[in-house]
């Protein structure tokens, strides 16, 4: 008999927490904001956070203290406070951290992340869309008919908008001035580099020719000539579009299978290697092996997000000067295109604020949230954040706001004009990059030939991406 | 009054046993009953907890068609082969041997020193590794192999398999010495004796004497390390992600379900390679249970039969 109740009760407790599992009933971990309904608090986190990028979430402490103010000349009692959490945690992990959250009911009223995340969260119901059309967007408040036009883009997703975005920013090939000098090269003749990337007379060719010669003349060692990020990266996909290469096919809205691009892609990854200006075996290079090297000047081309800037002023290079050291010996150009006549690119990879929905948060403060967002969308409040960690501006006041117009470096990239692109807002984009990154280390490595490792990458994407999500080129 | 083991009852020895088939129940069979009908869904981050389907079969049938399953299978099957016999078992027992020869305060300080790569934080431990492979002038390998005329590189990209094996290796090592050690001192210092009196060398008594007599520690650290082993990842994910065709498949598993770089996490599809691991587990602890004859080393002790 005793057994029997054992058993029975195994069988019950098994049977429920299945059961619960399976069907996402997560009531029992439900703890609510509740209380005093005059008492608000909003939460907001930000994901994969250095300390410098902490006015993503301390922007909306200053902007609750103006929202209270408006609040009260409303005759409103609702007060609102701020939970904000600036999570140092990997993009995956935070990712995580919100998933389980929102089954959960316990996902945080304003989440700040990558871009690409609204086609998944869309599709499983956990964000809320935000407007229609980008009118409609920028009509819901000034704040929001200021921010550039092209970063709505980024946000877009089955034809809504799904979030606003936070910051913005632009990988550049950056170069030694010292080096070149050493080369022979005057400051004016620099410029003339930049203005070629820029009308596409100076392309990779021409950047793998200056490389090899100064290696060939000792300017700098065999495996220094060009440094591009050491692991995998948003970055590479810019020499994937270089070449031709498409990632999502705007008249589908299927990612491309293009098997030619990656080819011509993979092959400049290999060639790199064999030129002698990039060394073998550099993917995985630890990153504070790359910030150390490229920030003292000990590569002739290296290429990178503007961002780095900042911690290579007030950390890597602080040795050396800082920030005054990098504007006179570090120059900066769009990263060149891959054929004669070609238009130079940069990949834009925005942060956005996404409101989840009250299935994901536990709460009915949507709409609260949104005006909190808009009172964070200031010149004044996005240019602390573009000021102490090198982003770049997201409105279009804010080049013409005298703080972030005093900017040298900032505002220069933000003039070096070109092409700017984002990465599509689709499902199965995640599993499309794992797989070209892969296939680009194989190429890389020369573990594998350039037109086999695209050859394998197409095949891949065949199977985790899947056909009916491609377009083959 | 005390029963003997032939005297329990069926309901004496399942009370006995409740509390451990409560904690199986519950952390592995449950667990594993999850994956399993997961393993048999869509489920994932664009499908939410509340939008998915029953999808059948279709997980393990693209794991059939993966172009890279052989890729991921062979690697793990290498790596988890490599690593057990030189390391977690070979060098194991190698120094559980050395230091219980030696004996003494040298011997315990010797094994100590093994100890130190268990008892370091990953992140730190497997830094150490990455810097000391690193690309000049960094890496203090090639400081040494410069002089000989060996191009700098960084070795750990260079050699991903040796890297992997050797610093999880260096780890793994630890464990089996520990048991293997106190095995060893275990063994009544009286057949040594007779041993060496009766002319038996230092290798002789260990293939004769000690070698038989840990075989139920030998059973243990095997099985338990093929397991640790097969479903470790995380020293390579830190060292180099499984670059280099380095994505063993519980790491493979890990990053379709729980972390690539984008977000899409396919949970469906990493239960069932999850599922797969956990058939692969199973099957290795049945053919070491068949190969260390498991039933003679539980069965009644010949001595109290008479």
């Amino acid at each position: 008999m005793r057994n029997r109740i054992i058993i029975a009760a195994f069988l019950l407790f098994s049977g429920s927490t299945v059961y619960r599992i399976l069907t996402g009933d997560a009531s029992w971990a439900v703890t609510t904001r509740g209380g005093d309904p005059s008492q608000v608090t909003l939460k907001i986190w930000a994901g994969n956070a250095a300390p410098i990028d902490h006015w993503r979430t301390d922007s909306a402490v200053d902007a609750a203290r103006t929202l209270n103010r408006q609040l009260e000349e409303e005759g409103s009692g609702v007060r609102v406070t701020i939970d904000a959490i600036n999570d140092p945690a990997s993009w995956g992990n935070y990712k995580k951290k919100f998933l389980m959250a929102a089954d959960s009911h316990l996902a945080p009223d304003i989440i700040c992340t990558g871009h690409e995340d609204i086609a998944s969260w869309a599709s499983a119901g956990l964000i809320v869309p935000l407007a229609d059309t980008v009118a409609e967007m920028r009509a819901k408040d000034p704040a929001f008919a200021d921010v550039r036009e092209d970063l709505w883009e980024s946000t877009m997703f089955r034809g809504k908008i799904w979030g606003v975005p936070q910051d913005s920013e632009a990988r550049v090939l950056f170069y030694s001035k010292p080096l070149l000098a050493k080369m022979g090269w005057t400051p004016a003749r620099m410029k003339t580099l930049e203005r070629g990337i820029q009308d596409g007379s100076f392309t990779t060719d021409d950047m793998i020719a200056l490389a090899e010669k100064a290696v060939a003349s000792g300017v700098v060692p065999r495996g220094r000539g060009y440094w591009h990020r050491p692991t995998r990266g948003s970055d590479h996909i810019q020499k994937y579009y270089a070449f031709g290469g498409r990632i999502d096919d705007p008249e589908t809205g299927r990612l491309v299978a293009d098997q030619q691009s990656l080819t011509r892609w993979f092959t400049f990854q290999r060639r790199i290697v064999d030129a002698g200006i990039t060394p073998e075996n550099y993917l995985g290079t630890e990153w504070g092996i790359w910030h150390n090297t490229v920030s003292h000047g000990k590569a002739l081309f290296w290429e990178g997000g503007i961002w780095n800037w900042s911690s290579w002023g007030s950390k890597y290079a602080a040795d050396l000067g800082g920030e005054a050291y990098l504007h006179k010996s570090v120059g900066y150009a769009m990263p060149p295109a891959g054929s004669k006549g070609g238009t130079p690119a940069t990949l834009v990879h925005p942060l956005v604020y996404l409101v989840p929905k009250a299935k994901a948060s536990g709460q009915m403060q949507q709409k609260l949230a949104l005006r909190l967002l808009a009172l964070m969308t200031t010149p004044e409040i996005n240019t602390r954040h573009a000021l102490d960690s090198s982003h770049l501006a997201i409105l279009k006041s804010q080049l013409d706001y005298a703080p972030y117009k005093e900017n040298t470096f900032l505002y220069g990239i933000s003039k070096l004009g070109g092409k700017s692109f984002f990465q599509p807002n689709h499902v199965r984009f995640s599993q499309w990059f794992d797989i070209v990154m892969g296939a680009m280390e194989e190429a890389q490595s020369g573990r594998r030939s350039p037109s086999q490792a695209a050859a394998d990458a197409i095949a891949l994407m065949r199977i985790d991406v899947g056909e009916d999500n491609l377009v083959f080129r | 009054m005390q029963k003997t083991a032939k005297e329990l009852s069926q309901e004496d020895t399942f009370t006995l046993l409740s509390p451990t088939f409560f904690l199986v129940l519950l952390f592995f069979l449950l667990p594993v009953l999850i994956i399993l009908l997961m393993s048999f869904t869509n489920v994932s981050t664009d499908t939410g907890f509340d939008q998915w389907r029953w999808v059948g079969l279709s997980n393990y049938v693209k794991i059939l068609n993966h172009p890279a399953t052989g890729q991921h299978l062979w690697i793990t099957l290498k790596y988890v082969a490599v690593t057990l016999l030189l390391f977690n078992v070979g060098l194991g027992l190698a120094i559980a041997l050395l230091t219980t020869s030696i004996g003494g305060k040298t011997g315990t300080a010797f094994r100590a020193l093994w100890l130190l790569p268990r008892i370091t934080p990953s992140v730190i431990y497997v830094l150490m590794w990455k810097y000391l492979g690193a690309d000049a002038p960094y890496g203090l390998i090639n400081s040494f192999l410069a002089p000989l005329g060996v191009t700098p590189q960084n070795w750990v990209a260079a050699q991903p398999f040796l890297f992997i094996v050797l610093v999880n290796g260096f780890i793994g090592a630890s464990f089996g010495m520990i048991i293997f050690t106190s095995a060893i001192e275990a063994i009544p210092r009286d057949y040594l004796r007779a041993a060496m009196i009766d002319g038996a060398n230092y290798f002789q008594r260990v293939r004769h004497i000690i070698l038989p007599m840990i075989k139920w520690p030998l059973l243990f650290v095997v099985t338990f390390q093929t397991l640790s082993l097969l479903t470790s990842f995380e020293q390579i994910m830190i060292l180099n992600d499984g670059a280099g065709g380095m994505e063993v498949w519980s790491l493979w598993a890990y990053h379709a379900a729980l972390n690539n770089y984008y977000g899409n996490f396919q949970w469906g599809f990493g239960g069932a390679l999850a599922m797969v691991l956990v058939v692969i587990g199973v099957g290795f602890c049945w053919v070491y249970l068949k190969f260390f004859k498991f039933s003679e080393l539980v069965s009644q002790p010949k001595i109290d039969a008479l």
